[in-house]
């Protein structure tokens, strides 16, 4: 069931609907089932997948904490706790391995092999990639570390538990939610509060809006050039790479506006997933503000258990290699997305150290770094070094992704760009929709970029109860009033303003955006880009 | 309750476009949807209703079906009611519907194209896209076709989806709805009603393009799924019940079709088991295979292989056509094929059997060969004008060709600036402009409805005898 799709029109004011009428003590029994009845409309089966990784990391936890509680020494507590994880962490990656990765191993293993002169005919292993796993998985472990680390308890409650891995909003493509997060958020369901309702909508709408507006009408251009990429030259590949550049951000951070929307509808908050990250003035940026869900775990769970930058610079780098081909890894099983990781990781480790050559240039010019000039000429360079990146990430393998470079770098025999730019998929009325749309989100990125308007503020008291408020409420009261958490989210600032607006402008707006939209459904039927990891 | 409330009305207004659109979809249909819209939706207004004609043999298929019979070539109480995308398991829910609401007729024919035994997304895009049956029947047929219709959404993807198109949600109307502001899409409707309702329910492929390809097309085998056979089972036993003979009918395929014998095996043997089992049943597959000249595609006929098979259905079948005498309504379409025919000889062979007379004119000292290449073997006879006060030089120049079967209206011919007028039963003159390029200029006249109905140009090539196509 996608975001996108008329089922998830249909299933979502009804869940919200009986969610609201229901008892609030058996409101978050009735959002467990919603969210397994909405894994199920994929694929039933798979669901045992899910309650697997449940049970694990659940009992996992568990154990943990009795360990934690029983009067044995220090040494075997550590001990037992580690095997407890590892039993956790091999089962869920073995899981993970197989439904995505076994084929791609073999075929890898069987390429090897064949180089080495040794020809092997391997069993095809018949498995489907059931969706969303990468994301379950790595919510279910970081929930078995944040328990090993005791910095949460396990929880007790398994039908909570099974929530928190199954949460629909953000079961299948993320954000990747830590149980300090959502699954405090979970041991009070979800009251009625119509500004979090409203602004859920709201973010809801944004999120299509991303989506159908912009994201599937740079697919249609995107799709025509990589699908037969031998056959385009010059610019044509390089709009089609800017636009995959847009693409993929526009649908993925779609998705994780309307779960997030979704998921605020019901009471709850999700983390955020981007900032603004094709504003980022270097590439270390960019990880701060692109997935943050996923680069934050990987940091937190890879990285620095891996000794991070503690260990010297060659460690540092060494580290900085294995989670950015883990990072690739986790994308898909294809060379694609490994090779995709794994130039991210040198782009940060060649900013590493050109670092102190660029700090003394910059001395030398007596040049402030935070020059405007400056900064969108290094936003400029990092958004390049990005999209060529993309370039792997979207190729359908290494040899077509060799081809586009190739093919880039001819520049003759073309088409007139006003001419060639209609041959790739998109009428006229498309490209000045797809215009348009650019030009909404970057003046709302700007925005957002300067705080423009109310910045709303999510409040997480000690008891987990979500509630929003002004900013400036929150920082005048946040001291002694037992709210421990206080997320600024900057996502809202364009709803914000125009919530700001005066009614006619603002349903002006609403209006303009839906029937963007309403025009935009003719060419919908892409999924998301991130249900296939 | 109050910020329910509010919040409620406010979802409304934020979310009007949507609402209005729906509206919009809903109300005017006529304004927004295609041409095969206005087919399916009178082919459900036809059944639904009752109808003052009782209709003695009834054409129940899918578009292969609907291309191949011509209802004003079998009888003047035919009816094509088959669809464009339907399998066994929507045919016998329109068969059902007209039932409900009519007299059962005498015989059947049911036709349907291998592909139909098979999932098709048209059932999406046509049936249920269309309104085509109500919400009831077309969840009856998800639930009976399950996986069949589901497969690519799932079976909660599939209701979703029906729910919406009932509610006309924008998205399954969007483009629809865009194309609209291209073209006249009322004038479009109005024009294939007034088509379909002419042609007694054959819309599929009329006209006359042919079919020409290098490539072969192979049939080797024919797996029906279980689905698809127990409906057309239960489409028999629902005319055993009625007492309605029905006849299973295959048409032919074009001429790069290469069948394997398994396949013809298997295709013989999947309809004879319906003859076996039923003795109202009878089974044919009178020709195997048409020239791509009858043919507008892979699958359906054109307007002469149309006429062609359906003439021989016609032969086949006479017990249940009967006598054949033309009414005004059948000659009214027979009028469009021929208004339509681009053929030469075409236009003479369906002349042939009918009352039409033909005012001809020789530009090119050509009548005798028109006698014998175009006339003669359609059995019409040449005779000159000599019941007109018209000058010498019209004269010898103009004639009147028609069979035994035509009768002789009041047809008036007087010179024009550029040729002769030619008016029937002193209705509005049409202009027969004599042309140089023209050996023989044709004047139809349709004399049941007392109407001219075509003029065509018929080029003369000297030796070779006459172009193949009119201009």
């Amino acid at each position: 069931m996608l975001f996108n799709s008329t089922e998830f029109l249909l299933f979502f004011p009804i869940c919200v609907l009986i969610y609201f009428v229901f008892p609030k003590k058996i409101r978050n029994y009735w959002l467990l089932i919603c969210s397994y009845f909405y894994y199920m409309c994929w694929n039933p089966k798979y669901i045992f997948l899910l309650m697997a990784s449940t049970v694990i990391t659940y009992a996992s936890g568990l154990t943990m904490e009795w360990v934690k509680n029983s009067d044995k020494d220090e040494k075997s507590k550590t001990k037992l706790k580690n095997w407890i994880v590892a039993i956790s962490f091999v089962s869920n990656i073995g899981i993970l391995f197989y439904f995505k990765y076994i084929n791609f191993a073999i075929e890898t293993w069987t390429r090897i092999m064949a180089k080495l002169g040794v020809t092997i005919t391997p069993p095809a292993v018949d498995v489907i990639l059931p969706v969303g796993i990468s994301f379950y998985i790595f919510q279910a472990l970081s929930y078995t570390m944040d328990v090993y680390r005791d910095e949460i308890y396990a929880e007790k409650n398994i039908l909570r538990y099974a929530l928190f891995v199954s949460f629909f909003p953000q079961l299948v493509a993320g954000p990747i939610e830590r149980s300090k997060h959502l699954l405090k958020q979970l041991a009070k369901p979800g009251e009625f509060n119509y500004d979090n309702v409203r602004s859920g909508l709201l973010t809801m709408l944004w999120g299509y809006f991303l989506k159908l507006v912009i994201a599937d009408r740079c697919a249609i251009l995107v799709d025509t050039v990589y699908n037969n990429v031998s056959a385009y030259f010059g610019y044509q590949i390089i709009v089609a790479s800017i636009l995959f550049a847009l693409q993929i951000y526009c649908d993925f951070m779609s998705y994780s506006t309307i779960a997030k929307g979704a998921a605020r509808v019901l009471g709850y908050e999700l983390m955020e997933n981007f900032d603004l990250p094709y504003f980022a003035t270097s590439i270390k940026d960019f990880w701060r503000r692109w997935h943050i869900s996923l680069s934050s775990w990987l940091r937190d769970y890879l990285y620095i258990p891996l000794g991070g930058n503690r260990k010297g610079r060659i460690r540092k780098y060494i580290n900085i290699i294995i989670t950015f081909f883990v990072s690739g890894l986790w994308h898909g099983a294809a060379f694609t997305f490994i090779i995709w990781g794994l130039l991210h990781g040198i782009y940060q480790i060649i900013e590493d150290l050109l670092k102190p050559y660029t700090d003394k240039l910059l001395a030398k010019t007596k040049l402030n770094p935070k020059n405007a000039a400056l900064m969108v000429l290094k936003i400029i360079v990092t958004f390049i070094l990005v999209d060529i990146a993309w370039v792997f990430f979207r190729a359908n393998s290494l040899g077509e992704a060799k081809a586009a470079f190739r093919n880039a770098m001819q520049l003759g025999g073309l088409p007139p760009i006003k001419e060639g730019l209609f041959n790739l998929g998109l009428d006229q009325r498309n490209w000045i929709m797809l215009g348009l749309g650019l030009a909404i989100l970057f003046v709302s990125s700007v925005m957002r970029a300067n705080k423009v308007g109310k910045v709303a503020a999510t409040v997480i008291n000690a008891d987990g109860k979500v509630t929003t408020a002004d900013t400036a409420d929150v920082t005048s009261s946040v001291a002694g009033t037992g709210r421990d958490t206080v997320e600024l989210s900057k996502q809202g600032a364009l709803v914000n303003w125009i919530s700001a607006r005066f009614f006619i402008i603002r349903y002006a707006l609403y209006w303009g955006c839906l029937i963007m939209i309403i025009f935009s459904m003719d060419i919908t039927g892409q999924e998301f880009i991130y249900f296939q990891f | 309750m109050k910020n329910v409330l509010k919040l409620t009305i406010k979802c409304i207004l934020v979310s009007a476009p949507i609402w209005a659109l729906s509206i919009y979809l809903a109300v005017a249909k006529q304004h927004y949807s295609n041409e095969e819209v206005a087919y399916l939706t009178w082919n459900r207004e036809f059944t639904q209703k009752h109808q003052d004609k009782h209709y003695d043999v009834v054409c129940i298929g899918d578009s292969a079906c609907n291309a191949a019979y011509m209802p004003e070539v079998m009888s003047d109480s035919t009816i094509n009611l088959s669809v464009l995308g339907v399998s066994p398991v929507e045919g016998y829910y329109i068969l059902e519907e007209y039932l409900e609401n009519n007299d059962a007729p005498k015989d059947i024919i049911m036709t349907y194209h291998d592909t139909h035994f098979h999932y098709m997304e048209l059932f999406w895009d046509e049936i249920v896209a269309s309104h085509r049956f109500d919400f009831r029947t077309n969840l009856k047929i998800i639930k009976d076709a399950k996986e069949e219709v589901t497969a690519d959404r799932g079976y909660v993807g599939a209701l979703a989806d029906l729910v919406a198109y009932q509610l006309y949600f924008p998205s399954k109307y969007i483009t629809s709805f865009e194309k609209s502001f291209e073209e006249d899409r009322k004038a479009i409707k109005d024009a294939a009603i007034k088509k379909i309702s002419l042609h007694n329910g054959r819309y599929t492929c009329v006209g006359n393009e042919e079919f020409i390809t290098g490539q072969f097309r192979p049939y080797d085998g024919f797996y029906a799924k279980d689905l698809y056979a127990n409906y057309l089972r239960k489409a028999i036993d629902l005319c055993s019940q009625k007492g309605i003979n029905v006849h299973i009918v295959k048409p032919p395929l074009p001429d790069n079709s290469q069948m394997s014998e398994e396949y013809v095996n298997q295709i013989n043997a999947f309809y004879q088991g319906f003859v076996d089992n039923n003795s109202n049943v009878t089974y044919a597959w009178p020709v195997a295979m048409y020239t791509g000249a009858d043919f507008q595609d892979e699958v359906h006929l054109n307007n002469d292989g149309s006429y062609r098979f359906s003439t021989d259905i016609r032969n086949k079948y006479y017990d249940a056509f009967g006598d054949m005498t033309y009414s005004a309504a059948q000659m009214h379409s027979i009028d469009d094929t021929i208004a339509m025919e681009i053929e030469a000889e075409d236009i003479f062979t369906f002349a042939k059997d009918r009352d039409y007379t033909m005012v001809l004119y020789d530009g090119r000292d050509c009548i005798e060969d028109c006698k014998t290449l175009l006339a003669s073997p359609n059995d019409m006879e040449i005779t000159p004008i000599e019941d007109q006060e018209l000058p010498d030089n019209y004269v010898a120049k103009m004639y009147y060709c028609k069979s035994d079967k035509a009768c002789s209206p009041k047809i008036q011919v007087t010179p024009s600036s550029s040729g002769a007028y030619v008016s029937v039963d002193d209705g509005e003159p049409w202009n027969m402009e004599f042309n140089e390029r023209a050996g023989i200029v044709a004047v139809v006249v349709d004399n049941i409805n007392k109407e001219i109905i075509a003029i065509k140009n018929i080029e003369y090539l000297g030796a070779e005898g006459f172009a193949r196509y009119i201009f």
